[in-house]
């Protein structure tokens, strides 16, 4: 039932097979780029100038579509304007290669600019490090801000740089075309950076840093609560994508030899992002094959333009046939498989999971648990959570009303009450979503009640979803990797953790299954393992059990009541189900109206008359009377 | 009048309600309990369209309404108050109250009935250019009520009348609704308090985890069989009186 | 006292136009989520609509050598047509996608509809004569103002006017208000969910028709992109006004004309040109400060 990557068999291969380790992690840039390589070479020996000019500049495309993929595919938000940075890093790089002599003709720069030639490689890279960081600035104010109003932005953005640049005459000749830009690009030289954008995004996706992003993709909330930072995670990428769209749009530079304000404005935008969608914006496959895709289809389509001889006649499209024909390419897509052509996946992986490191990862979590079993030491002995005096208030409306509630790392302490009594609200109050309208929130003698879930996580509280909310497109061991990674861990010790918890839970034979493929008893679960996988020292469970039976939420009891003990963890449980909550629980708070009624034994609460009052309702006072 | 056979629903790829089946004859005021995550509230989406159910049929008076949308199942008589109100709160009242009857064609029984709204909660008279936003809740809850009767339905879907709302408007909603079905109104109502159903309603149903665990009229559910449908256990209260 | 009078008449006179394409994108993002980049070109077709569909470099006046009324009426159908064939063909099959996903899409109609353009009728610019008898200046008070400016501002307050008439009186405008604040709860009324949607376009186009016309008759020239400033235009209203309002739309429409006359007033000749980015620069500010705009409304965002 689940659907598995191909990296999900496994097998013993004898020695160190670190080769093979490396070649799965450059797989994409390797396939890519052979696959370019050869369309390349055949160009070479095949075609004519016509052909090699075009394939210089599907290549060029390339660059710059891979450095939009970087911002777009990680984080899932729509940069409209990415192209003003191909202009930034086209002039800057103008700036610093073109003669003296051609400067002065057309500019007045400053003495330094003026009268100096720079090497082409330096000023390439000094340009495209330019253009991130400009980008990097304008991502400061623009990542602040939520939702669609980020892609608003980056297109504000794009028409400031964009108007600027046009009335700037001194430095850039203002709307002219500035020509005069030494040509040194071909094909080999476009391909070069093609391998440096696989290998760069490759690298960065990869890295902790890109699997924040993507976790923050899927989910944005999840992520924070993660204790991943999205903000920052943006702002890197921002500028890491529009150094490469700088890089791309000097290339053109030294390939057309000369550029122009208007050659980076809305049609080419739309082309990129085009070119984007088609391929699938979720992977950087994708990006490449959109950039080869739409070029090739539109290279046909303007052949149908020209004049195009088909059976016994001359089938020629009016100009503009081509463009028309890219706009409803776009919309297909959209329409029929919003994922694009590769939906979202990578190039395949052909052989078996690269195994020993994994193996060895799962053996050594398994010898973990059964040599000591407890994850609580010392260190995370006798922590407290306490919730003092705190109100909650609405538009006027008390949703929490001077709610108490004490517990340590060693219980598991339920949290019920009817439907609207507050539960959530005061789970949200004790990760920082909420903030409390009047009391406090304390962790281990530390007043934390203005603090955010950032602040919160980095305190050792973690807390699962109602909806579960796991990063979709992620492995299963990802999903634990980016909330290892959300509590500082790096690499292989982000690995290790993520691995343990999955051993423990009985849920790595799923390792490398993709979340969104999961059975929904599985999607829980791994929920649940996610929290775990920070290493909390409390943890909040939002109705673990919603929608199991009474075998599966037995099963979730067994689990449950293991956890302090293993994790040094407490739980706070916010249950409707009774079975679950009576069974596991220490102790039950009984809230209703936002107030506490009860607290006590589940012995006690199961009998207690206010708490059936509550759940049941009362009769009406005409019938009581 | 109401037929619900063996439904499922999913939200996502959670099943929400399994193997659902009830009716609702004409007249009858039927009550859906149980705690909450029991799939009440997607039942009641789901016969009003706002849902699609996986399998199973939905039948009004015969008629299968299953994958009908919602605007076209309203325009067969099913009416829904959903849980939470959804006043249009930039709307004035009289605009909540004419919406409802805007996809009616009969100009001067929707002019009767507008009267006849008013009559049953002469307090919105006097707010009729307030934006909705501005009622109280109670006020709300009756506003809403109000606009789904302007549907002239011959089914209301009612869910969670009293949620958030002091006992005192609750009673008077509950007076509402028992008005409306001596005049001979159809009524699915949602409800959290147990015992209020028990006591309006002809017919109450069980939900617990997506399915119906209980069915029976009002009179003949003791409180144990009830608190032990709706935990799932026995609570040891039993027969005690409350 | 001239200088000031006319200033302020050229913000008004500018912010009426912005206010009315503002108008126009704001009812459409209110009901469908949808921030519509096409809606630029619906005012370029509109514009286009005038002449002969022909390449020629000169544009030959067809519908607009028509009677007035009857150019006005002919516009207003064509665009009110167009907008409803794309809502069908472009944005019905995507009903309830992401905002980021519709946008896109508006984007990709946007490029469609300009290289139709320029394939009827040539990429390069044309010169078109529409209604000089609007270029006179009249005499008011003791000054002379141009005729153009207070036709459109005078369209404009009768446009608004009728524009509030229509969603406060009428059935379907207040069922447009009803699905822009709840969708799922006005079709559980019986509110249409198609009909709600095309009539949002439908009026979307109307405003998109008077605004090519006046944007014609004052520019004198047609281009693919004409409507590109003044969709970039609208959308700062829209955001500074608070996307989903329609009374916020109109305040940023001339907020942002006052803006831009004041900015070509007082800032110094040598970056005057660069006004459009100072305003944009004002709509990054405002989206940092108040992300749902200066009339709170729905949010885009999650809750948690």
């Amino acid at each position: 039932m689940t659907t598995a990557t191909s990296d999900e068999r496994m097998t013993m291969a004898a020695g160190d097979d670190r080769p093979l380790r490396v070649l799965h992690y450059f797989w994409e840039p390797l396939v890519l780029g052979l696959f370019l390589l050869g369309a390349t070479l055949f160009i070479n020996v095949c075609g004519g100038t016509v052909l090699m000019f075009t394939m210089t500049n599907i290549l060029i495309e390339v660059v710059m579509v891979i450095g939009l993929y970087i911002f777009i595919g990680n984080s899932g938000i729509i940069a409209f304007g990415h192209i003003t940075y191909a202009m930034i890093g086209a002039y800057a790089d103008a700036w610093l290669t073109m003669t003296p002599f051609k400067k002065g003709f057309a500019l007045s720069l400053p003495g330094f600019l003026a009268n100096n030639q720079f090497p082409m490689l330096p000023a390439a890279i000094a340009a495209g490090v330019f253009s991130g960081v400009v980008a990097l600035i304008t991502a400061l104010p623009l990542m602040r801000m939520r939702g669609i109003a980020i892609s608003i932005g980056t297109f504000a953005v794009m028409v400031i740089f964009n108007t600027v640049y046009a009335n700037w005459d001194a430095w850039t000749f203002g709307a002219s075309t500035l020509v005069g830009i030494p040509i040194y690009v071909n094909d080999w030289v476009a391909f070069g950076w093609v391998i440096a954008a696989l290998v760069v995004a490759t690298l960065y996706q990869k890295s902790r840093f890109g699997l924040a992003l993507r976790a923050s993709r899927d989910d944005a909330v999840a992520a924070r609560a993660s204790g991943i930072r999205v903000y920052r995670e943006r702002v890197l990428a921002f500028g890491l994508s529009a150094a490469f769209m700088g890089i791309g749009g000097l290339l053109k530079a030294h390939f057309i030899g000369s550029i122009a304000v208007s050659a980076f404005w809305i049609p080419e935008t739309f082309i990129l992002i085009a070119m984007l969608m088609i391929g699938g914006q979720r992977s950087l496959t994708g990006a490449v094959v959109g950039a080869v895709a739409v070029s090739v289809i539109t290279e046909v389509l303007r052949q149908f333009e020209a004049g195009l001889q088909v059976a016994n006649s001359t089938v020629q499209m009016p100009h503009g046939f081509s463009e028309l024909g890219l706009a409803v390419m776009m919309l297909a897509i959209l329409i029929v498989r919003s994922s694009g052509l590769t939906n979202g996946r990578e190039v395949p992986w052909p052989f078996a999971r690269r195994t020993n490191a994994a193996e060895r990862n799962r053996a050594e979590a398994v010898a973990r648990i059964e040599a000591s079993g407890p994850g609580a030491s010392e260190a995370t002995a006798g922590s407290r959570l306490e919730a003092r005096d705190i109100s909650v208030r609405f538009d006027g409306l008390a949703a929490i009303s001077n709610l108490n509630l004490s517990m340590g790392n060693n219980e598991i302490v339920g949290l019920i009450g009817p439907n609207g009594a507050g539960k959530t609200t005061m789970v949200n109050v004790l990760t920082g979503f909420q903030q409390a309208t009047e009391g406090d929130v304390i962790i281990n003698g530390e007043t934390v009640t203005r603090l955010g879930p950032l602040q919160r996580t980095d305190r050792g509280v973690a807390r699962t979803f109602q909806a579960v909310r796991l990063f979709r497109d992620l492995t299963v061991l990802e999903n634990l990797e980016a909330a290892a990674i959300g509590t500082g861990l790096a690499g292989a010790a982000a690995r290790k953790r993520a691995w343990d918890v999955l051993v423990w839970m009985n849920l790595d034979h799923k390792a490398y299954v993709r979340a969104n493929s999961l059975a929904y008893g599985d999607e829980r679960r791994v929920g649940l393992a996610r929290a775990l996988a920070m290493a909390p020292r409390f943890v909040f469970l939002d109705e673990p059990a919603a929608g199991t039976n009474d075998a599966e939420c037995d099963e979730l009891m067994a689990l449950i009541a293991r956890i302090p003990k293993r994790f040094g963890c407490g739980v706070l449980l916010i249950e409707h189900n009774m079975r679950l909550v009576m069974g596991v629980c220490d102790r039950i708070c009984v809230i209703d109206s936002g107030s506490k009624i009860a607290e006590g034994a589940a012995a006690d609460i199961q009998r207690h008359p206010e708490v059936i009052r509550a759940y049941l309702g009362t009769r009406s006072e005409k019938s009581r009377a | 009048m109401l037929d619900v056979s063996d439904i499922e629903v999913r939200y996502g790829r959670t099943t929400a309600v399994r193997g659902v089946s009830f009716s609702v004859g004409s007249g009858e005021f039927v009550c859906i309990v149980g705690p909450n995550g029991a799939g009440k509230s997607t039942t009641m989406m789901t016969i009003a369209g706002a849902q699609k159910p996986v399998s199973g049929t939905v039948r009004l008076n015969g008629e299968s309404i299953g994958g009908l949308g919602p605007e076209q199942i309203a325009r067969r008589g099913i009416s829904l108050v959903p849980e939470g109100r959804h006043v249009f709160s930039q709307l004035t009242v009289e605009e909540n109250i004419r919406i409802g009857s805007d996809m009616r064609r009969d100009r001067a029984a929707v002019a009767e009935d507008f009267e006849r709204v008013l009559a049953h909660f002469p307090f919105l008279r006097q707010r009729l250019s307030t934006p909705g936003g501005k009622l109280s809740g109670g006020e709300q809850q009756q506003l809403v009520i109000a606009r789904a009767l302007m549907t002239r339905p011959k089914l209301m879907l009612v869910d969670e009348p009293s949620l958030g709302l002091a006992p005192k408007i609750v009673d008077r909603v509950y007076e509402i609704l028992n008005q409306l079905r001596e005049e001979g109104n159809t009524l699915l109502v949602v409800e959290q308090s147990t015992h209020r159903a028990l006591e309006v309603a002809d017919r109450v149903y069980v939900m617990r985890n997506g399915q119906i665990v209980l069915q029976g009229k009002g009179s003949e559910l003791t409180d144990g069989t009830l608190e032990s449908a709706y935990f799932g256990f026995e609570t040891t209260a039993g027969n005690a009186p409350l | 006292m001239q200088v000031i009078i006319q200033n302020i008449i050229d913000a008004l006179s500018l912010g009426s136009l912005f206010a009315l394409t503002a108008l126009g994108i704001s009812l459409v993002f209110g009901i469908m989520r949808l921030v519509n980049f096409a809606h630029g070109d619906f005012i370029s077709l509109g514009a286009y609509a005038l002449i002969v569909p022909s390449a020629s470099p000169t544009a030959i006046m067809y519908i607009g050598n028509w009677p007035a009324l009857a150019t006005i009426v002919a516009i207003c159908a064509i665009l009110i047509l167009i907008a409803i064939v794309c809502e069908r063909v472009a944005f019905k099959p995507l009903r309830g996608a992401d905002p980021s996903v519709l946008m896109i899409a508006s984007f990709a109609v946007s490029y469609f509809i300009q290289n139709a353009i320029i394939m009827i009728y040539g990429g390069r610019s044309k010169g078109v004569d529409l209604w000089p008898f609007l270029q006179v200046q009249v005499p008011v008070g003791g000054i002379r103002l141009q005729l153009l400016q207070l036709v459109t501002i005078a369209s404009t307050i009768i446009l608004l006017g009728l524009l509030t008439l229509f969603l406060h009186k009428l059935p379907i405008g207040r069922q447009m208000r009803a699905a822009s604040e709840n969708f799922t709860m006005a079709r559980l009324l019986g509110v249409r969910a198609n009909f709600v949607i095309a009539a949002a376009f439908g009026v979307s186009g109307f405003l998109a028709a008077v605004v090519s016309l006046l944007y014609v008759v004052q520019r004198g020239t047609l281009a693919y992109d004409v409507g590109a400033p003044l969709v970039m235009a609208g959308f700062v209203a829209t955001v500074i006004g608070g996307m989903g309002s329609v009374f916020g739309a109109v305040l940023g429409g001339f907020f942002v004309g006052i803006t831009n006359v004041f900015f070509q007033v007082m800032l110094p000749v040598s970056i005057r040109a660069d006004r459009d980015a100072f305003v944009f620069a004002f709509v990054i500010l405002i989206l940092l400060i108040r992300p749902s705009g200066l009339i709170k409304v729905k949010s885009v965002e999650e809750r948690v």
